[in-house]
């Protein structure tokens, strides 16, 4: 289920990407051809971009795109590498919880005082609300992991290991 | 607490997190966090932890990050790379080791539109593997060229980590570019002239066969199957150099013509597309988290004035020029080891950047130093990430094959590095003489 959000909200982010080349392609073309720039395309463009960061993020999260140092962990038994796991996944869950409770702080700030963007006054809640939505869901994908690698830490002891992360796809 | 224990503490527990196995994004933010609460209280604090969040991921400028990968995931299999590597050995079999040659300088004009090592290394590296088993070569000879070449992607321009340097320290991107051009070129032909040297010392690792020389009518036939790289290398730095585009639009227009180059050879697919999407939105998603959480750590470093007080320290030491830069190197070396390269890059050049150019180190030339260095840090183990591409495609290659592969390229890089300390203008010549509009 996770598994699935997570996909769809990567897929939206590779869309965000050919959106993005579309626009910016078009608004080159207007300017240099036609004399017409597109002003709106920098800043839809700018969302986009918040889009592929954090609409990318529980994806890339769960086929272990995100880099981590393995030298040190490497050199552990198995047992207390999961179990080490464990304890680094709630880690990283706590400190996503502060952040994702900050920057929606900020959207609702956004919304409730009416920020607009610079130039063409958007209302800038919407995107400012991506960043929590993502981290939300990249969240969700690490309890997950965390369920699966206390299972695996719990469980038989030739198992007991960090579990591996998904397949791409 | 005074400002430089805090400043231990905070890096020490930086260093704890990264060796427990925390995700170096989070252990950044972790490290951000607890010093912003620290130095500034709760509500001003997490304030500036939602504003570093929001003003870095819509910046306008590392927009140029996806869509340099969304195109070299299109290339990837579009066939441009193989007219490529098939053309470039028409006209270089004759040296010997000749296909190691071609691999090298394809690997260098696909770096013209590639801002990444590694789709480099994996778009010439799929074409070239095969060809040059089947023909024999030794295989520490087909990895090391392939491994090492594909490097050049972030060094001849367009180049990520360049718009990632640029950005973080307002550096021109353009300037930057400018300035990978001749070091690039100048490595190409090093490595190049490594492989024949080491085919004339050793001729049975490159056996050699008439088959691809082909008449003059093949070669200049062959021209005709790199027009779609010629193309791009207009689209995306032509227009640029003429000042029609930003370096992020530059990338855009590639990707843009890159898609209907695919189209036109019909190798855009449902399923390369969304391979690129994919390949897109990891990258882009771990190295602007990265970054983020990278801006929050700096920022508390700023405000300990960390910077400053190791600017002092180091004057103090009055190290000559080229002790302070050598000690510098190799450090970066070294760090290396432990952890991936353009992370560290990332977490450092807030502190390192005003330390170097405060010493008097062009920042532009400092630019290309930090991208040579991500360079030998891609074909070193453990973390060369070029190491992983090629090991994927050659079965069976032991941990020595890939050290013999590499080594030698390694200490060609370290060569540049002393050249362009001794001669900064190999870097700095370009960028003086031909200023681009932004």
């Amino acid at each position: 289920m996770i598994g699935r959000l997570a996909g769809v909200a990567a897929l939206l982010a590779g869309f965000a990407t050919l959106a993005v080349v579309l626009l910016i392609s078009y608004d080159v073309t207007m300017r240099y051809f036609f004399d017409r720039p597109q002003i709106f395309v920098d800043e839809v463009a700018s969302f986009l971009e918040v889009l592929i960061v954090f609409g990318g993020a529980a994806y890339t999260f769960r086929i272990g795109g995100h880099v981590r140092v393995d030298l040190v962990t490497g050199l552990l038994r198995p047992a207390a590498r999961a179990w080490l796991r464990v304890v680094t996944l709630g880690l990283g869950v706590a400190f996503l919880a502060v952040v994702i409770w900050v920057t929606s702080q900020s959207a609702l700030a956004a919304w409730r005082y009416g920020r607009v963007s610079a130039v063409m006054l958007y209302p800038l809640w919407w995107p400012m609300l991506l960043i929590p939505a993502g981290l939300a869901l990249m969240a969700l994908a690490m309890l997950a992991r965390l369920a699966r690698q206390a299972r695996a830490a719990a469980g038989p002891p030739d198992r007991r290991d960090e579990v591996a992360p998904e397949a791409e796809g | 607490m005074n400002e430089s224990l805090l400043g231990t503490l905070l890096i020490a527990l930086m260093f704890l997190l990264f060796a427990l196995g925390v995700e170096i994004s989070i252990a950044l933010g972790i490290v951000g966090v607890v010093g912003l609460l620290y130095l500034k209280g709760f509500t001003v604090g997490l304030g500036v932890v939602g504003s570093i969040a929001w003003s870095n991921a819509s910046s306008f400028s590392f927009i140029a990050v996806p869509l340099f990968v969304f195109m070299s995931g299109i290339l990837l299999h579009s066939g441009i790379g193989k007219g490529l590597y098939t053309a470039v050995a028409r006209w270089v079999s004759f040296l010997p080791a000749g296909l190691a040659v071609a691999s090298i300088f394809s690997c260098a004009i696909f770096a013209a539109i590639s801002g990444s090592s590694v789709a480099t290394a994996a778009t010439i590296g799929m074409i070239a593997v095969p060809e040059m088993e089947r023909r024999g070569y030794a295989r520490p000879l087909i990895f090391g060229s392939l491994a090492a070449g594909g490097t050049l992607g972030i060094l001849i321009p367009p180049s990520i980590p360049m718009i990632i340097y640029g950005v973080m320290t307002e550096t021109s991107i353009g300037h930057l570019y400018m300035a990978g051009m001749v070091p690039g070129v100048l490595l190409a032909v090093m490595f190049a002239v490594f492989v024949i040297v080491y085919a004339i010392l050793w001729p049975a690792t490159a056996p050699r066969a008439a088959e691809d020389q082909g008449s003059l009518a093949d070669k200049l036939r062959s021209l005709y199957e790199v027009a779609p790289v010629a193309i791009l290398i207009v689209v995306v730095l032509g227009s640029m150099y003429v000042g029609i585009v930003t370096p992020t639009e530059a990338a855009a227009l590639g990707s843009f013509v890159s898609l209907l180059l695919a189209a036109a050879l019909r190798t855009l697919t449902w399923r390369a597309l969304r391979d690129a999407f994919h390949a897109t939105v990891r990258t882009t998603s771990m190295v602007m988290l990265i970054i983020i959480f990278a801006s929050m750590f700096s920022h508390v470093i700023a405000l300990i004035g960390a910077p400053k007080a190791l600017f002092s320290l180091v004057v103090g030491l009055g190290l000559p020029r080229w002790a302070f830069f050598a000690a510098v190197f190799a450090f970066l070396l070294v760090i290396a080891y432990a952890l991936e390269e353009l992370s560290v890059m990332i977490i450092l050049l807030p502190i390192l950047f005003p330390l170097v150019t405060g010493l008097g180190f062009d920042p532009v030339w400092f630019g290309i130093i930090m991208v040579v260095w991500l360079e030998i840090g891609l074909i070193t183990p453990p973390v060369g990430l070029n190491l992983f591409v090629i090991q994927n495609m050659m079965r069976g290659m032991t941990a020595a094959d890939v050290t013999r592969g590499t080594t030698p390229y390694v200490i060609l890089m370290i060569l540049l590095v002393v050249l362009l300390f001794l001669v900064p203008d190999l870097a700095l010549w370009l960028p003086r003489h031909m200023v681009p509009a932004r």
